[in-house]
């Protein structure tokens, strides 16, 4: 596979892209420098759960002492995004083997799924390539990911709180979410989900983001339900 | 076993699990219409869930980074390039903090 031309197109057109893994990685890593957990257990989070975002909100969470099923429910909320894009791959990958269905789902990330995603609406090309072109990506990306997670553990509280590192976490969400937003039920939704999330911040437990999200759905769907109605 | 490992490998299982779903679990089937309109609503609510509290703070005393944020969200949805809109954001914040 990694000898397919596909595969390395996938690895090009990420680079650009580590320029965010990178100190999005690092930043997961500090974090649990920061709450106490060692260097192979950062490692051990990156391999096992493999989403920085999910990462933080547990390591922040096991610092607060927060209950397990907390942080898994919050795990999940979080993660639930990943179903979407599961789903959004599913008819381009017809005929991709059970292990290439396995580690792909593994190592799935918004940047493989919205990269790979972009070049099928684009290019018409064989499964195999694909598949290809995806693990060029999502393996370019998983290895940073494990690397810089590991160096931010290590340079730990080393990095100077005033360059505003972990404003790179929100800002990339920023990026990821922008340009989603479109049409009304989904403009909706979105606004409902912050609004809320800010009123409710201070709730325990990341309870205010678990409910802002679940009600922002709600919303969406409803819209999207009404105006399907009426049109 | 410690909470640390608990949540992590509860967490693992459950990612996993939520990727593999189209992908592995239920290949054979395509979502249903209202799932996949349901499943429209989640990066695009869940995420926005995320970013006010971590641009707001528990203060809000932080107005760079809310104009910072203002800033990536206006690039983000004009341009829709992730590795620019990001780019712009850190150095609104860093324009802000070290310049301004």
């Amino acid at each position: 596979m990694i000898f397919q031309p596909a595969f390395r197109q996938g690895v090009r057109d990420a680079l650009s892209v580590q320029l965010a893994i990178t100190p999005f990685g690092m930043i997961a890593g500090a974090i649990c420098a920061e709450v106490g957990l060692t260097a192979l257990q950062a490692l051990a989070q990156s391999t096992i759960v493999f989403a920085g975002a999910a990462q933080m909100a547990s390591s922040r969470m096991l610092g607060d002492g927060a209950p397990v099923i907390m942080i898994l429910l919050t795990g999940l909320c979080i993660n639930l995004r990943f179903m979407m894009y599961s789903a959004s791959l599913q008819p381009w990958w017809q005929g991709a083997t059970g292990w290439q269905r396995a580690l792909g789902a593994w190592i799935l990330s918004d940047q493989a799924f919205g990269i790979a995603i972009n070049r099928y609406q684009q290019i018409d090309e064989p499964v195999g390539d694909r598949v290809a072109y995806y693990f060029g990506v999502g393996i370019l990306t998983g290895s940073n990911w494990l690397i810089s997670t590991v160096v931010g553990h290590w340079l730990g509280r080393g990095i100077p709180p005033e360059w505003g590192l972990e404003f790179m976490v929100p800002i990339t969400f920023i990026a990821i979410v922008a340009p989603l937003l479109r049409g009304r039920p989904v403009l909706l939704a979105a606004a409902v989900a912050l609004g809320l999330s800010i009123a409710l911040r201070f709730l325990p437990y990341n309870l205010g983001v678990l409910s802002a999200g679940l009600v922002g759905m709600a919303v969406g769907v409803w819209a999207d339900l009404r105006q399907e109605k009426t049109s | 076993m410690t909470p640390f490992w608990a949540a992590t490998l509860g967490l693992g299982l459950l990612t996993f699990l939520i990727r593999y779903s189209f992908l592995g679990l239920f290949a054979g089937a395509a979502p249903s219409p209202m799932a996949m309109r349901v499943l429209r609503f989640v990066p695009v609510t869940v995420l926005p869930a995320m970013i006010g509290p971590m641009v707001l703070g528990p203060n809000a005393n932080e107005p760079d980074k809310v104009i910072a944020a203002m800033v990536a969200v206006m690039v983000g949805i004009w341009l829709r390039r992730l590795l620019l809109t990001i780019l712009c954001g850190m150095g609104a914040l860093l324009l802000i903090r070290f310049v301004l």
